[in-house]
Parts: C-alpha cells; structure tokens; sequence
C-alpha cells in the first residue's frame, strides 16, 4: 500500500500544486514552472527534511519551488508577464459575413445556409457599424477575423471590410491584422491577388487524405481536397510572384477530428507531411451549435480523441527525430505555457478566457456575442452568450454588459472547482460555452468534464515526454514561432 | 441522505442535512434540474431540508436511483463550488477587475499601454506567491527548521 503523503511542515515551500503521474509526483508553481519528484522526496520536501544536499533539492530551487532571496518577487514578475493579455482589451474580432455555405461538411452547425439562401449576408451599412465598434476598442492589436458559412461568399463586403478598415487605420495607430478562415473553393485569382496584396492571413481546413476530407466536407459531385490544395497552390504561386518569404507567407491549415479520423493518425500527419505544411492542427470536433442528432453520429469520447491525438503526436515526434520539421499546434500552444514566459494570448488557453475581453462576434446582422461558440449556441435558438447589437449598441454598452463579467469570472481558472488545485492551472482554460451545453452550467463538474480529460490527457503526455533526456530541446523547438506579421502587412498602397 | 423512492409517483425524496450542505447549496443544487425534474424544496425536521424531486417524464426506479444520486453528487460539487469562491474570492476580483478595466474604451487603452511589470496591481500578489505556506493555508502546526 502506498504511504500517505504527510502534512506540510515546511516553511520554505513556494505555492505549488501537484499531481501523480506514472508513480511519480509532478509539482508546478503559479509561473509555471515544474520539477518531478519521487514520492518518497515528495513526502521529506512537504515535512522539510529533505536535505539541501539531495540532488532534488537544487532542481526544486532552480525552479522556483522553495523560497529564497528575490524569489517571490521573481515569480511574481513572471505572473504578471504570463498574463499579459489582462493589460488589454479584445484584440479578436470575428466577423460572419455570411451563414451560407458551398459545402455540406458532416459535422457543420446548425446555422448553415444553402448558397443559394438570401437574407443571410452581412450587408455594407451593418459592416461599417461592426468596423466603429472594432475601432473603438483600447487594445493596440486589432485582428479582424472573417468566417462563416464561407466568407468568401460575400466578398464585395470582406472587400469592403478591409479597404475601410486600413483608411481608418492611416495613421497606423493599431496593428491593425485581418484574416480569413474559408474552405478556399469558390475564390478567382482576382480575389487571391487582393487578399496577398492586403496581408489577409488565409486560413482553411485539410482533415487529412483525400478520403477522408471528401468524406467530411462534402461538395456536390466535386472534391473538396482537391479543390482545397490547387487553391492552397494558387496562394502559394501568388506568393511567390510578390517575393514573399515562404516560411512566413503559406496558407494556415487545421484538421477537424471527425469519428472517421479516429483510427488515421498517421495517416492524417502523413496528408499533412506531402503538402509540405510545417504545423498541423489537430482539433477535436466540437458541440458548439451542433445539433444533437449529428453529434451523436459523429462525436466521440474525450478518450477516443486523446487517444487518437496522443498516437498522433508521438509520431509527429518521431517524425522530427527523423529530420522533418513539423509540429502539431494545440501541443506547441501548451508548450508556450510550460516551457516559456510568452503570453500568447490564445483565446482557450488562458485565465480568463477570450470571451468577451479578449475578442468579440459580430453575426451577419450584427448581434454582438462574447464569442463564435457563443454566437453558434445563439444559432440553436438560445441567446445568452449575445451581449448587443451593433445597431443599437456602441463598443462601450456591449463590453459592459452583465454577460461579460460573468464569462470572465467563469473562466478564471484559479477560483474554479478543481481547476484552482489542479497542477495544469498554469497552462489550462476552462470554456463556460463549452459547460453550458454539456452541462447545462457555465462552470464545469471538472471530474466528468470531456474538455478537461483531454487537456489533462494531452498535458499528462506532454510532461511525460517532457521527461525524457532530450526530449525539451526538441521541444522547445516548437515554442520558437517566427514573427509572421511583416507579410501579413498590406503591399500595396 | 438516504433518499426515499416513490415509483408511483415518478419521485425522490431526499433529506440533507443543513449542517453539511447549507440551504443555498441545496437550492443551487437543486435548480440544475429543473429542466429535466419538477423540484419543491420544503423544511424537515431538526436543520433538514426536504427535496422532492419529481420526473418530468416517466422514469423507471432505476433512473429514479441514478437520479438521487445525481442529486448528491450535485450538492457536493455546489459545495466545492461556494468555498472555492470564498477562498478565491480576493483573487478573482482582482483578476475580474483588471481584465475588466484593461477593456475599457478609455482607461483600457492606458493600461494597455503599460507594461505589465510597471503597472501591478495585479501583482500586488493576488495569488498570495508571497504568503507562507503554512499561513496561507492554515496550518497552525509549528513549522520545523531546517530547509
Ligand atoms: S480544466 Fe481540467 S486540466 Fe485544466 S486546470 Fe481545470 S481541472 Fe486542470
Ligand atoms: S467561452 Fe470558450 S470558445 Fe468562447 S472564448 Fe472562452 S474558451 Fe473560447
């Protein structure tokens, strides 16, 4: 029987938390910074015998985990550097500029349009109205984020968007980004030639080989991948013809993991591989505005992912022991919280979440929510993530509304029920969109909550690799991402 | 707790003890299932409280189990939920306050400005990093010297 861990009698711990991991005991401080011990050292470090002489001793000092002159004031910096993203305010705008879609994908919301719908575009007047909100908002970073359906649907208005949104940024006061998350399909040369020349970031989605992407993002009688990488070629051939750098300049990509995937990891790495592409993100299928026939038939457990990420992961590893240089995204995102001070202000990723402070949802008749997932959940009919309306509201109302302050006190996750002792509360977000339609509650029951068994499974393997000799040097690697934004800038006067 | 079945009447009925589960702990407790259960919460005897918790749909003795013991799960967690914000409530309103501040129109854009290192009220130590461990966490034991 294993020996009960003793009580504390140790004046020189730092705060810390801990876990168990493979029968060892895995201790994190509030700056991230973690050291392994043995349960045995675990028990003489907690009832302060553990000798300065221990070779543990020093690791924990190194880290940060026993106090020592200018320690705490180091930790503290290192807090307040991690939480950079409390010092500004929504820098992610994202905008539908249309729920209709070209594309039929197995797993889309509920809020889709046929192509041919009308009704469902966001039209020029509502679009400059979004543009007054964006603007008034303090944060210096302003990325305007267009999605959908498929955006590039309406593109007269994304055109629009752009052109208006870089007059009212002449003086160049903000660092002022747009980006496009689209299946690519229905753009000409004449609208890639405006997106380079205007710096739009483009985003699409490969969810791995042709079968598979077909099989999910079905397209009449054609194939989607198909049409997916000869648009991914135009981009990069556009590119090319501006002297781009193609280490910075390429078109982003994430897989969407469908129920179809789950036995293909390798094989959605290897798509990923032949593209050339040198990150890949995997993302588990989400319930946001799904309804729930269709996650019942294509949704899985939080273990069936896990099991298909880690499996997936540890191949992307080999593969870059074997010299080719790849890294899986969401990984490198958690890595920047172990392995790094950065704050890299990823929406999911942090204390609070984005919701509200840190990006917005404008929907294509300008009702305002605290986030996409919480503008989809208005999409099945329930609007309580929708926090105004740019019609009637200015930047001001919408960030003061009640909704707000509730998705930040949800998702803080030091003061939440398992999170708050839960040693990955350095690296971890909680979703309050996510719990309420799995749970019916914006703070989660974190011991049956899915999104936490795949955080805590992917953070689990990450430290157990983490562990092995090597291992963070390579690591590391993928914490290391170039600053991209001098080609996301516009080229053209 | 030792809840009641009542097949017949497609109900539970489950006492808790207030000295445990204080009274707004069971109603937080008990307004989780109102989408799904009638709930009518009464006063029992000696600092109970009496929660009927009646199906919507007809539900079989089984579900009627798995629904008290829902219930009972759910008051631990309502619990857990009240002391960790308690305990936390200083930190949160710290975190809240900032974040909150940072997004202003106008005093959002200062802060922005600011580098975090030079404007700390967040580091005011909110997260107690300066606290010892045993102060911080209430252990009246007398530390050992030594490390
Ligand atoms: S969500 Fe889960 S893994 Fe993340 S901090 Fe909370 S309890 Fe830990
Ligand atoms: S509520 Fe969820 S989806 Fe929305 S910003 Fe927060 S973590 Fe992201």
């Amino acid at each position: 029987m294993k020996k009960p861990i003793p009580e504390v009698h140790n004046q020189r711990l730092m705060p810390f938390r801990w876990r168990e991991l493979d029968g060892r005991v895995l201790l994190t401080g509030d700056a991230g910074d973690y050291a392994w011990l043995e349960r045995e050292t675990f028990g003489d470090f907690l009832a302060g015998t553990l000798s300065k002489e221990h070779p543990a001793y020093a690791d924990l000092e190194r880290h940060n985990l026993i106090r020592g002159p200018h320690i705490e004031k180091k930790v503290m910096d290192r807090v307040g550097a991690r939480s950079h993203h409390l010092f500004s305010g929504p820098n992610l705008h994202i905008l539908i500029l249309t729920l209709r879609c070209n594309q039929a994908c197995v797993y889309c919301h509920a809020s889709r349009k046929p192509k041919t719908s009308k009704g469902f575009d966001m039209d020029l007047e509502t679009a400059a109205r979004v543009l007054d909100v964006i603007f008034e908002s303090p944060s210096p970073d302003l990325t305007i984020e267009f999605q959908g359906g498929e955006p590039a649907l309406n593109f007269d208005v994304l055109r629009f968007i752009v052109e208006e949104g870089y007059r009212r940024n002449q003086g160049g006061e903000r660092n002022l980004y747009f980006s496009l998350v689209s299946n690519l399909s229905t753009l000409n040369q004449e609208q890639i030639d405006f997106l380079v020349d205007n710096g739009v970031m483009v985003c699409t989605s490969i969810d791995g080989p042709a079968d598979l992407h077909d099989r999910n993002r079905r397209f009449s009688k054609k194939s989607s991948y198909k049409e997916a990488i000869k648009k991914i070629r135009a981009f990069e051939r556009t590119y090319k013809r501006r002297g781009l750098d193609k280490e910075l300049a390429y078109v982003n990509a994430l897989a969407t993991v469908s129920r179809s995937a789950l036995k293909k990891p390798r094989e959605v790495v290897d798509a990923y591989v032949r593209m050339g592409h040198k990150v890949i993100h995997l993302r588990p299928l989400n319930p946001f505005g799904m309804g729930l026939k269709i996650w019942a038939r294509e949704g899985y457990t939080a273990q069936e992912f896990v099991d298909f990420y880690l499996e997936a992961l540890d191949y992307i590893i080999e593969l870059n022991k074997q010299g080719e240089e790849i890294m899986e995204k969401l990984a490198s995102l958690m890595l920047v919280r172990i392995l790094t001070d950065e704050d890299s202000n990823y929406m999911d990723l942090r204390s609070p979440c984005g919701a509200g402070l840190g990006q917005l949802a404008y929907n294509y008749d300008g009702r305002v929510y605290t986030c996409d997932e919480g503008r989809m959940v208005g999409a099945m009919g329930d609007d309580l993530f929708c926090i105004g309306d740019v019609h009637q509201n200015g930047y001001a109302d919408i960030i003061r509304h009640p909704g707000v302050r509730s998705m930040c006190v949800a998702s803080c996750v030091e003061c939440l029920p398992g999170c708050n002792e839960c040693a990955y509360a350095p690296y971890c977000g909680v979703c309050p969109v996510y719990n309420y339609i799995m749970e019916g509650d914006l703070v989660a029951r974190s011991p049956v909550n899915d999104r936490c068994r795949i955080q805590k499974g992917i953070l689990d393997h990450l430290f157990r690799r983490l562990a092995e000799p090597g291992m963070e040097d390579l690591l590391r690697r993928w914490t290391e991402s170039k600053d991209r934004s001098s080609v996301y800038r516009r080229i053209v006067p | 707790m030792n809840p009641t079945i009542q097949a017949a009447k497609n109900m539970v009925s489950i006492q808790v003890d207030e000295k445990v589960f204080p009274r707004d702990v069971v109603v937080a407790a008990a307004y989780i299932f109102i989408d799904r259960c009638y709930i009518r919460l009464e006063r029992a005897l000696r600092g109970r409280v009496l929660a009927r918790i009646k199906g919507k749909k007809k539900l079989s003795r089984n579900q009627l189990v798995n629904l008290a013991d829902e219930f009972e799960n759910e008051l631990l967690h309502q619990l857990i939920r009240r002391q960790v914000a308690e305990r936390t409530d200083g930190l949160r309103e710290v975190i809240v306050g900032r974040a909150l501040f940072s997004a202003e129109p106008e005093s959002g854009a200062e802060a922005a400005q600011a580098e975090p290192q030079e404007d700390m009220d967040y580091l005011d130590d909110p997260l107690g990093i300066a606290i010892p461990w045993e102060e911080k966490y209430g252990d009246d034991k007398k530390e050992e010297e030594g490390q």
